[in-house]
Parts: C-alpha cells; sequence; structure tokens
C-alpha cells in the first residue's frame, strides 16, 4: 500500500503580504496543492493523508468545490482528511454540509473516528479541530486493531494544540501516525510517526526544505521518507561583514550568495559581525532580485570597547561606557552603547 | 616630550631647511608670509601624518596646501624629539608614491612602528584632534553671529562635560536627538501602513455586511413569495370539487329550453297567422318578434353558459396544470431561499475570516519591533549620557576648576583668583569675591580664561608634559597681560613654541632674560 502523507497546505493564505511576492504566493499554494493530486494520479498513489490545516481560515463553500473537483479528479486514489486549528469546524462550517467525491473520507468528528479500507486490510483513525486551540493531550490512546494495518492522522505538538508525546506515539501500536500542524518537517520515529511539515513555507519563519512525505506499507513493514516538493524555499542566511566591507561590496556579495541558493528562493539576511566605524548598510539595496523578505542588520562598528574605555578613561567616553556597564551583544544596552559612542565620536 | 630638531626636506616653501629647537621658550617670528603657518603645519604633519582628501575636498585640504613648490614628488621631512630620556627620529614622507614614516630610537638603533601606534603611546595618545584642542592654541575665535564669551562657554561646558578637548556633547546629543527622531518616523510610517491596511480591510467588511444585509431581505422577500405560493397551493387543496361545474351545467339547461320554446311558440304563431291569413293585428305581430327575441336570447345565454361549463368541465386538467404551476413555483421558491442562504453563510465565513486578519493588523509587527528596540536604545543612550556627562562635571568639573583657576590667577596677577561654571554649564569669575559672568568681562579677560582652561584641560590629560604651542594666540591682550603669561610659561616644565608675527613677544623675552 502506497502513500503520501501531507499537511499544512494552508491554502488561502497570502504570506509575507506587501512584498514582491505575495501577489503570487496565494496561487502558489494552490498550484502546489494541485501537483501533489497530479503526482498521487500519476503514480497511483493509493490513500493520500492530509493531516489538518488544509485552509489557513474558515473554507468557503467555492474553495471546498475548487478542492472536491481536484480529488474527483483521482481515478485510483482515496484521501483522507481532517481538519486541524486553521480551519477549525465552526459550528456554521462548510465542512458539516459539503458533500464530498466519493474517494474522499473526510474524519471530521469531534471524537477519533475512523474509516477502513478493506482492499488494504488498513483503517485509517483520526479526529478534527472544533476550536482554534486544544490543549488536552489527546493522542495517546492504542490502535485499537481493528484491522491488520492502522494509521493515525494526527494535528498538533505545542503547549496549545494537542501536546504529543513521542513515547506515547511510540507505544500506540499504530503502524504510522502522520502528523501536522509543525511546519518543519521530522522524522519523529524512524518510519512510525513524522510531521511531513507544511507543503510549501507558509510564512517568513518556516525556513529550510518543504515538501511531503511518501510511504508504503508492505509485509516487511512502514518505510517513508521526505521528498522536497516546494516551489520555493525560504533561506535564512547569515552574511559576516567585515571591517573592509561596503555598501557595494555586501551588494555584491550578498546577490551572488543569492544566485548561488538560486533566485526563487526567498530570503532572509541577517547581518552579523563588525563593520567599518563610518559605514552604516542600506538593507534596501541588497534586494536586487525582489527575494529578500527582511534584512535585519546585527552588525556592530568595530569599536574596540575595551581600547576605547582604556583610552578614555578620563573622559565623556569612559564615563559613557561605565555608566552602560558590561552587557552582552544582542541586548538593548549593546545597542545604546553604540549609539551613545557613534554619536560621540561621529564627525 | 621636547621637540629637538625639525628639518624640512620638501614641504610648502621650505626645502632642506633645519630648525632647531631648546627645552624651553621658543619664538618664531617672522612677518606675514615668512612661513610660520608652514612651520606649524609641518610640525602637525610629522606627529600625525598627513593624507590625500578624496574628491572635490583635495583641492583646498592641508596636503595639497604644504605639497612642495618644487620637486611635489618629494614631500618629505625629519623631527628629532626627546621623550622618557630617549631621543628618537621620526622621518616621513608624504608623497603618494613613496609614503612611509619610519621612528628610530637615536640611542639604541631600535626600530619603531608607526602603524603599530608606537608613536602614539610616546604622545600620551595624544590625537590630532586632542592636539588641536588642547596644547595647540590659536585666537579664540568666534563663530559668526556669536559672542566670544558665547563661544567661550562652549568650549567650557564641552571641557567640563566631556573631559576632553575633543568630545562635543551638545553634537552628541543632538545626533542621538536626530537618530531617535529618524526612528520615530520610520516607526509612525509602518503604523500608518498597517492601519491602512487594516482600514482596507474593515471597509472591505462594511461592504460584505452591507451584502449580508441585501441578501437578509432578499431571503425575507423570498420568505414572502414562499408564504404566497404556499398559500395558493393550499387553497387549491381545500377548494370543492366539479359537483358545482355540473349544477352550473345544468343552470345552462333551462335558458336553452325556455329559448327554444320561445321559438317554436313564435314560428307556430307565425305560421298560424299565415295559414288562417289573419289579418292587421300588429300587436300580434309585435308579440311574434318579441318572442323570437326572448328565444334567441334565452339561446345565447344558454349556449354561453353551456359554452362556459364546457370548459369547466374541461377543469381536471388544468387544475393538475395549476397545482403543477404552483409546485415549479414552490421549487423555484425553495431553490432560491436555499441559495440565498447559502451565499449568506459563505459570506459569513468570509465576514469572519476577515474580522481575524483585522485582529492579526492590530500588533505591531516584527519590523516595527525592531525599530521600537532600537529607539528604546537610543533613548537609554541619552539618558547614559546625561549620567555621564553628570559625572564627568563633577568629577572632573571640580579638578578643572581648581587647575584653571589657579592657572587664572597667577596669569592675571591675582585679579581673577576662580573660575568655575555652574550646573547649567554657565562660567562664572570670581572677581574681588564677588561672582561675575564671563559674558562681562572684557576680550582681552575672555582670551585669558580660554588660555587658562586649556592649559588645565592639557595638563589633566596628558601625563607627559608635551610641547605648548601658540600661533598667533596672544593678539588681543595687552602688554601687561602679556608680560605675566609669558611669565606664567616660562616657569611651566614645558617647551613652549611661539609663532607670532609681531615684536611683543621676543622684546619681553628678550628683556626678560
Amino acid at each position: 500500500m502506497k502513500f503520501i502523507h501531507i499537511a499544512d497546505v494552508h491554502l488561502g493564505a497570502a504570506p509575507d503580504s506587501g512584498k514582491a511576492y505575495s501577489a503570487n504566493r496565494p496561487k502558489e499554494l494552490w498550484e502546489s496543492f494541485k501537483q501533489i493530486i497530479e503526482l498521487c494520479e500519476r503514480e497511483q498513489t493509493d490513500i493520500l493523508l492530509i493531516a489538518g490545516d488544509l485552509f489557513h481560515r474558515q473554507p468557503l463553500r467555492k474553495d471546498l468545490k475548487e478542492v472536491d473537483y481536484l480529488f474527483s479528479t483521482l481515478t485510483h486514489t482515496k484521501v483522507v482528511l481532517i481538519a486541524g486549528n486553521h480551519d477549525y469546524i465552526k459550528p456554521d462550517s462548510f465542512y458539516h454540509s459539503f458533500k464530498w467525491s466519493e474517494n474522499v473520507y473526510p474524519l471530521f468528528g469531534q471524537n477519533t473516528e475512523y474509516v477502513e479500507f478493506d482492499e488494504y486490510n488498513l483503517a485509517v483513525y483520526g479526529f478534527s479541530y472544533y476550536a482554534k486551540e486544544m490543549k488536552e493531550e489527546r493522542y495517546s490512546f492504542k490502535a485499537p486493531g481493528y484491522c491488520k494495518r492502522e494509521i493515525l492522522l494526527a494535528h498538533g505538538g505545542d503547549e496549545k494544540h494537542i501536546p504529543i508525546r513521542k513515547e506515547a506515539l511510540a507505544r500506540s501500536g499504530f503502524d504510522y501516525v502522520a502528523l501536522g500542524h509543525i511546519h518543519k518537517p521530522q522524522i519523529l520515529l524512524e518510519n512510525q510517526a513524522a510531521y511531513s511539515g507544511a507543503l510549501e513555507p507558509v510564512d517568513k519563519n518556516d525556513v529550510g526544505e518543504h515538501g511531503y512525505i511518501k510511504g508504503e506499507i508492505t509485509s516487511k513493514g512502514v518505510k517513508i521518507k521526505f521528498v522536497p516538493f516546494a516551489s520555493r524555499q525560504y533561506i535564512p542566511m547569515n552574511v559576516t561583514v567585515h571591517e573592509n566591507m561596503t555598501n557595494g561590496s555586501l551588494k555584491e556579495f550578498v546577490t551572488q550568495q543569492i544566485e548561488e541558493k538560486g533566485i526563487q528562493n526567498m530570503f532572509k539576511i541577517t547581518l552579523i559581525g563588525e563593520r567599518d566605524v563610518d559605514i552604516q548598510f542600506e538593507p534596501e539595496t541588497l534586494d536586487v532580485y525582489n527575494n529578500v523578505l527582511e534584512v535585519i542588520d546585527k552588525t556592530y562598528p568595530a569599536f574596540d570597547y575595551k581600547k576605547l574605555y582604556h583610552e578614555n578613561k578620563e573622559n565623556l567616553i569612559g564615563c559613557f561606557i561605565d555608566s552602560i556597564g558590561t552587557c552582552d551583544k544582542d541586548t538593548v544596552e549593546f545597542l545604546a552603547l553604540q549609539e551613545g559612542i557613534r554619536a560621540l565620536l561621529d564627525e | 616630550m621636547e621637540i629637538k630638531e625639525l628639518h624640512i626636506k620638501n614641504f610648502g616653501k621650505f626645502s632642506d631647511r633645519h630648525f632647531f629647537l631648546n627645552s624651553g621658550m621658543n619664538i618664531f617670528y617672522g612677518e606675514n608670509e615668512y612661513g610660520k603657518s608652514t612651520i606649524y603645519a609641518f610640525i602637525k604633519a610629522m606627529l600625525f601624518g598627513m593624507e590625500r582628501g578624496r574628491g572635490r575636498a583635495a583641492q583646498t585640504d592641508e596636503f595639497s596646501r604644504y605639497e612642495p613648490w618644487e620637486n611635489p614628488n618629494y614631500y618629505a621631512g625629519v623631527m628629532r624629539f626627546t621623550s622618557g630620556g630617549k631621543t628618537f627620529r621620526l622621518e616621513r614622507n608624504f608623497d603618494r608614491y613613496s609614503k612611509k614614516a619610519v621612528l628610530l630610537c637615536e640611542d639604541d638603533g631600535e626600530e619603531l612602528s608607526v602603524e603599530h601606534g608606537d608613536l602614539e603611546m610616546l604622545l600620551d595618545g595624544l590625537t590630532k584632534k586632542n592636539f588641536e584642542s588642547t596644547i595647540s592654541v590659536g585666537q579664540l575665535s568666534a563663530k559668526p553671529g556669536m559672542e566670544l564669551a558665547e563661544e567661550l562657554n562652549n568650549h567650557a561646558s564641552n571641557y567640563y562635560e566631556t573631559g576632553s578637548g575633543s568630545l562635543d556633547v551638545s553634537k552628541a546629543f543632538h545626533k542621538l536627538h536626530e537618530k531617535k527622531k529618524m526612528l520615530d518616523k520610520e516607526k509612525r510610517v509602518l503604523r500608518q501602513k498597517r492601519e491602512k491596511k487594516r482600514e482596507l480591510l474593515e471597509n472591505e467588511c462594511t461592504y460584505l455586511t452591507r451584502e449580508i444585509e441585501k441578501l437578509d431581505k432578499d431571503l425575507a422577500e423570498s420568505e414572502v413569495e414562499l408564504q404566497r405560493v404556499q398559500e395558493a397551493f393550499q387553497e387549491l387543496h381545500t377548494s370543492p370539487k366539479s359537483d358545482e361545474t355540473a349544477e352550473k351545467k345544468k343552470k345552462g339547461v333551462p335558458f336553452f329550453l325556455a329559448g327554444a320554446a320561445c321559438i317554436i311558440v313564435g314560428v307556430l304563431l307565425l305560421l298560424f297567422k299565415i295559414m288562417l291569413k289573419l289579418q292587421g293585428g300588429t300587436v300580434f305581430i309585435t308579440g311574434i318578434a318579441a318572442l323570437f327575441g326572448i328565444g334567441m336570447a334565452s339561446f345565447l345565454i344558454g349556449s354561453w353558459r353551456r359554452k362556459k361549463t364546457e370548459a369547466e368541465k374541461k377543469s381536471p386538467a388544468s387544475k393538475e396544470n395549476k397545482r403543477e404551476f404552483l409546485k415549479e413555483q414552490f421549487r423555484k421558491q425553495k431553490w432560491k431561499r436555499a441559495h440565498i442562504l447559502e451565499e449568506k453563510r459563505e459570506k459569513q465565513v468570509q465576514y469572519q475570516n476577515l474580522l481575524e486578519q483585522i485582529e492579526e493588523q492590530r500588533e505591531p509587527n516584527e519590523q516595527e519591533k525592531v525599530l521600537e528596540r532600537k529607539s528604546e536604545a537610543v533613548e537609554l543612550a541619552e539618558k547614559k549620557m546625561g549620567e555621564a556627562v553628570e559625572k564627568m562635571s563633577s568629577g572632573f568639573g571640580g579638578v578643572l576648576n581648581r587647575k584653571a583657576s589657579s592657572i587664572l590667577a597667577s596669569i592675571t596677577e591675582g585679579k581673577y583668583t576662580d573660575v568655575f561654571v555652574d550646573r547649567d554649564m554657565k562660567l562664572f569669575l570670581v572677581y574681588q569675591g564677588r561672582k561675575i559672568l564671563v559674558e562681562r568681562v572684557s576680550s582681552g579677560t575672555v582670551e585669558q580664561v580660554y588660555f587658562a582652561l586649556r592649559m588645565a584641560v592639557a595638563d589633566i590629560l596628558f601625563e607627559e608634559s608635551l610641547p605648548l604651542i601658540f600661533d598667533e594666540a596672544f593678539g588681543f591682550y595687552d602688554d601687561k597681560r602679556l608680560k605675566s603669561t609669558l611669565k606664567w610659561l616660562r616657569e611651566q616644565p614645558r617647551q613652549v613654541i611661539i609663532f607670532t608675527c609681531q615684536r611683543r613677544e621676543m622684546d619681553m623675552e628678550r628683556t626678560s632674560i
């Protein structure tokens, strides 16, 4: 039995609104989802598991129609889905009444439900969110054993969204636990429990690779594999500047780095290190390809504070350094120190 | 530190000239154009090097000003000086191609590195800026539109508040203030952007609300329509069946019969009359005609009634039609209502989603938070700077007051005993036990206070007794003041170098020796 496990597609989200890419981005999420459906059809995948948050907010009826149309194009694949904390089932949700295609099996109950697939001797279990938050730990039950193979569709894993304990999952007896909610893909238990992660990065904090999990259950057991799929990645990039860097040379360096990593990706740049005391970086000039989401300038002028203090113990500079006291980099005090010293030393 | 020899190899108008200096007072006297400023610039260039400026500034900077008149690619000199009991030889090439600085200790032949700060060490950390604001004294010059005393006050408060001649505290505060203003502006722009976005979303919300209201109205209308159809349908069901029409049908027959009877009687009467050849009797004719008329009328009524009932006879079929029609209407209305309801729900979900989005726009975003932090930092820097200034002026200020007072007292021969600044950085003198604002004294005295302050700062800042250099500094002094100032200078354990275009200094020195 071959399956594909996706989660957190967040259809309808408009990531990073205001930036160059945001206009197209919602369409890209749909496109990516569509491609997963096409992939299932091409590979004649048996089961498509969707572990919650297919939608970013409450789905409109027309959204459900679009999604169901895509499902209906599958000639072989059966789809099992649950609602997550983003598309949780409100009293007036369209999820209640929507008529899905025959190959779609929503587990929209508040309590655990299951669907059986006799042809694979498989049961898939799961329940859906009825509120934005759910703080109880609800995934520590054992696999009921109605079928030979049992899969759990689950959504959550943080404090406010059904805390999940790895050990509980390990002892649950489920052949595979398909998890959603955490956007970063991660294998929780080797071949037994995994977050597929968001299909596409949804906001700029979803850094790194994104895609789906491809799995197979055979007589030998379960085998899963993460497959990168997203059209873009959010790449965090730390750029260490040095004292001889100017705006021009920094721009050149960053542009080259972006080209190397692929200009289709989106970048979060953090400038670190010591810069020339006379240089102030201009972050907006770094966005050559319109794919830099943010630039955080954590550089500090290459003042040698110890030396400065030593040389100026008797005067205001020393006294000012004294009054700020010792502080770690990254604190407001350190920022204040920089600002003050610059103000005193600048021409 | 003492300067022993200046060997100007090629610098400005001089080439291969030696000037030897002694430990005490050295006076360079010369008329204008003699080259005093060149020698002064040479000392500065030897101590701190000289960089060629960039761009437009290069045309007027010192580098170009003293570029040798002859053979400008050879731009160099040597200075010999003593420091800490040893003699050093500093050689510099300024020109672009052979630029270098070599520092050699003549006693042990050790080569020191200017690049690595050995010269700075010998100079006790003296920087070019420090040099210009302490040991090298020019005439106190007021900026345009400013009183001399005001200018002095600025200098003084800077000394007091920064403990250094080279720091400008009011400029620093101004910089911080400007930075804060800039950050706040950026923050405001971001907030406005966010609010604008929220406003757009809210507009969308209002629009949606209106649409939902319209749907409610449509729904109410559809409800009424549905009710109407339902009533009509019910009416159709409760109305009695075909009996009535049958009765109606019978009702037509008497008219028919009566009409037929009338006509038959009329015909019979007419025949009767013709056969009997009855004469006259228009009344009779009229009667017959009336009978015909009645007969025809009855017949017509009868046939109309009959037609009507015939139509009504067909009514089982037409009633079925009507029922079907109403049913269809009912279905249509129901469908319409369901459709409106669905649309309304869709809009309501959309509305809820929008509310969520609006809520998200209420919180300041990450960028705003970063700016907030920066502006917090600037505020903190301002506060800490204030504290540091206070500490400086109470600590350093006390020392400065004492030193400057003693210097002022000796160069004014006890006329002014004290100089100090108050909390508001106002400079005061004490004259015959009375406090007077520095604005109230003559410009000569202002110069002397300035002198006293600079000498005091130089004394406090540098343990090494560096040479004092005066460039046309005593122009405003009367003879008496000049005399006592020179006397004070002579008593200092320092080398003194004076550049002047007046003979006074030299004459006085000569008489005093």
